[in-house]
């Protein structure tokens, strides 16, 4: 168990000189992510963690794409903090963080490859990417291996512009249900599976636009937008055509606002682009999303009345605006429990002393 | 919308075919400006894409409508009851298909007819063809294109994928022109590696491999090509269902456009000329459709207007864990059955 070498790990990367680090994302936009990985791993949370049962694997590989710079640090921990040796396997020339973070790992046993050999060294791999990626990965585990698939999926947002309670780990100035939408968007520029792809609401469409706008364009100003890469923006432009032609579109530099109908909706991810659909209930709205089948993820909502609706729209995890992309330590993610995943399950069978008698 | 009575669909289509008999680049501009401007008074869409530009002054300025629209909006000017030929993108890869409506297939046959017979070395009397039959699948523009070639053909892929044993049978030892797309001939040789075509035979090449679960870049399956089939020619096709034109070259070259068909880049960023980027398409003979088209393609266009395609563009985001609109829609389909 290295839980305290974990958490002095974790203090390290808070204090860390992220200037040199290398990603897609801006300046403001990385510490922004780094910071918001490292609130999830607080000293309360280690020992939670600490305290849940399980046998450390021997060795793990976590195998992370390039969208989602911090997607491996609590998988990291986690394993790290058991006593797994772990392998961090990143894509080919993207290292982002993965440097960094080993450097100061000190005695940590945590090492970084963009080799996929490593996948077969790992009694449990952690895969996360597409799913014909996370099918790969399966593939090339050495038999025996256990393999947590995470694979694609999507996230919305249920709006009503109900007033949350204070969240101390969201800025004092977003913390609005939109301000806290764009804060959501504007984490890993919009990439990933946790990121706000569409905000349904049932306030009418252009005060919706108008207010997510407005909020878009603060986070741009705080978070700026990082690298935009072609094939992301001509999907923009296109999808901004659409909205000219059977909705509202707004935009600024580095964000976009795209108001469609229910008919031309498709759940698929742009950066800092969110489209706003009208829906007059949360049942709707729910409807809407389980029409593209079981990949949705995270629903972020100031209505915590309409969970119901998105649990039956097979929503695996439901959040206040604004932790959208600051799920905490301890969650289900893709139908798992992650900590659990982190470690092996093992017992004696409680039934002995019935057998012996 | 107002309608300019000096615009209608018969006097430009008149004017399309005058160029394409005898092109005089100079009317290129004007005939597309006034097709553009006929598209205006008819279709709703490129209005409403055209609202915030300022009005084209030249062909280049025309908005050109993304190939994605063609999928979810009625892109056109051919109303519903005069519809007489629809062609559908292909299902491969998305759940939703884009649809270009014709009122007539007349002036698509002639551009057709009159750019393959500038590229193809020896005309057939017969084609035989790794594409689905037009007659069972009247909404395939390529094989539509391919059976105006000759006027004996046989067809040899279904749904359910390839005959190739079939195909070979219906070749026999006599010259013909064959079609086929390039995962169709990746096929083709896997299956039958020692296959030798007849002599005098034409292997048309179209399409990459989008979608496909095997990858095979263009210069390994050329290669192969010219090893194994050994045509006569080898010619590759470059054509959209959004297109009524095509382009027409050797594999791994530049594609030619016809005079009737303009081809540009621009920066995928800016949406600014650039000499490399983001194709987009003038087509003369999209009278009743869009005259300008914007596509997902990249390439790097030459002084002389030729094209040699990209592919994607460099440093494409890596997919990682979200959706794709192409997953999407597939698993909408798989929920829906395609409704």
């Amino acid at each position: 168990m290295r839980w305290k070498e974990v958490a002095a790990w974790r203090d390290r990367i808070r204090d860390a000189d992220l200037s040199e680090v290398k990603t897609h994302l801006s300046p403001q936009g990385l510490r922004a992510i780094v910071d918001a990985a490292l609130d999830a791993l607080g000293d309360q949370q280690l020992r939670e963690a600490a305290a849940t049962e399980g046998v450390a694997y021997p060795r793990a590989v976590v195998v992370t794409a390039g969208t989602v710079e911090t997607a491996a640090i609590e998988w990291l921990a986690l394993l790290l903090g058991r006593g797994s040796e772990v392998i961090w396997k990143t894509p080919a020339g993207q290292p982002g963080l993965a440097r960094l973070l080993v450097d100061l790992a000190g005695d940590l046993p945590l090492a970084t490859t963009e080799d996929r050999s490593s996948i077969p060294l790992g009694d449990v791999v952690i895969a996360m990417g597409s799913d014909a990626a996370v099918h790969e990965i399966r593939s090339a585990a050495k038999p025996g291996a256990v393999v947590h698939e995470h694979g694609h999926a999507w996230s919305c947002a249920w709006v009503t512009d109900t007033p949350l309670p204070h969240d101390p780990l969201i800025p004092q100035d977003f913390q609005s249900p939109w301000r806290r939408l764009a804060a959501d968007a504007a984490l890993h520029d919009g990439r990933g599976c946790l990121t706000p792809v569409v905000a349904f609401t049932p306030l009418p469409l252009n005060e919706a636009i108008a207010s997510l706008a407005e909020a878009m364009e603060s986070a741009q100003a705080k978070w700026p937008l990082g690298m935009i890469h072609g094939e992301e923006a001509q999907m923009i432009r296109a999808r901004r055509a659409m909205a000219r032609v059977v909705g509202v579109k707004k935009s600024g530099e580095g964000w976009s606002v795209h108001g469609l109908t229910v008919e031309h909706f498709v759940p698929h991810g742009l950066p800092r682009s969110v489209m706003v659909i009208h829906a007059p209930t949360a049942e709707d709205a729910a409807r809407c999303a389980s029409q593209f089948g079981s990949n949705l993820s995270t629903v972020g909502t100031d209505d915590v009345g309409a969970a119901h609706a998105w649990m039956a729209a097979g929503a695996t995890r439901i959040c206040p605006l604004g932790r959208m992309q600051r799920p905490p330590l301890d969650r289900i993610h893709d139908g798992g429990r992650v900590i659990a995943q982190t470690a092996r399950l093992q017992a004696m069978d409680g039934t002995w002393s019935v057998a012996d008698s | 919308m107002t309608m300019d009575p000096s615009l209608d669909a018969a006097t430009l289509i008149h004017r399309v075919r005058r160029f394409i008999s005898g092109p005089e680049p100079a009317e290129f501009d004007a005939i597309a400006l006034a097709i553009h401007k006929y598209q205006l008074s008819r279709c709703p869409v490129i209005a409403a894409l055209s609202e915030e530009t300022p009005p084209a002054c030249d062909a280049l300025a025309i908005p050109a409508v993304p190939v994605d629209l063609f999928k979810t909006l009625p892109i056109g000017t051919v109303p519903k009851d005069e519809v007489q030929h629809t062609f559908l993108t292909s299902g491969t890869t998305q759940g939703k298909r884009g649809a270009h409506r014709f009122r007539s297939l007349a002036l698509y046959e002639l551009n057709c007819l009159a750019w393959a017979r500038r590229h193809i070395q020896r005309w057939p009397t017969r084609t035989c063809n790794l594409l689905l039959d037009p007659k069972h699948h009247p909404e395939s523009s390529l094989s539509h294109m391919v059976s105006l070639f000759a006027p004996e053909s046989s067809w040899h892929q279904s749904n359910s994928g390839l005959r190739t044993i079939e195909f070979i049978d219906a070749l026999g030892d006599q010259p013909a022109f064959i079609g086929a797309t390039s995962f169709a001939v990746a096929q083709l040789l896997e299956e039958q590696p020692t296959l030798r075509l007849p002599p005098g035979c034409t292997l048309m090449i179209t399409g990459g491999f989008k979608g496909r679960k095997r990858a095979f870049d263009e210069g390994s399956l050329v290669g192969a090509i010219q090893d194994s089939l050994q045509p006569d020619q080898l010619i590759s096709e470059y054509g959209m269902t959004e297109l009524s034109s095509q382009l027409w070259g050797e594999p791994g070259k530049r594609y030619y456009p016809p005079p009737w068909l303009r081809v540009y880049a621009v920066d995928p960023w800016t949406a600014q000329p650039a000499s490399s980027g983001q194709l987009r398409f003038i087509d003369l003979c999209n009278v009743e459709s869009s005259v300008a088209i914007e596509t997902m393609d990249h390439g790097t266009i030459h002084d002389d207007g030729s094209v040699s395609l990209l592919g994607r563009l460099p440093n494409a985001p890596v997919r990682g864990c979200s959706l794709t609109a192409e997953e999407a829609w597939d698993a909408r389909t798989r929920l829906h059955g395609g409704k």
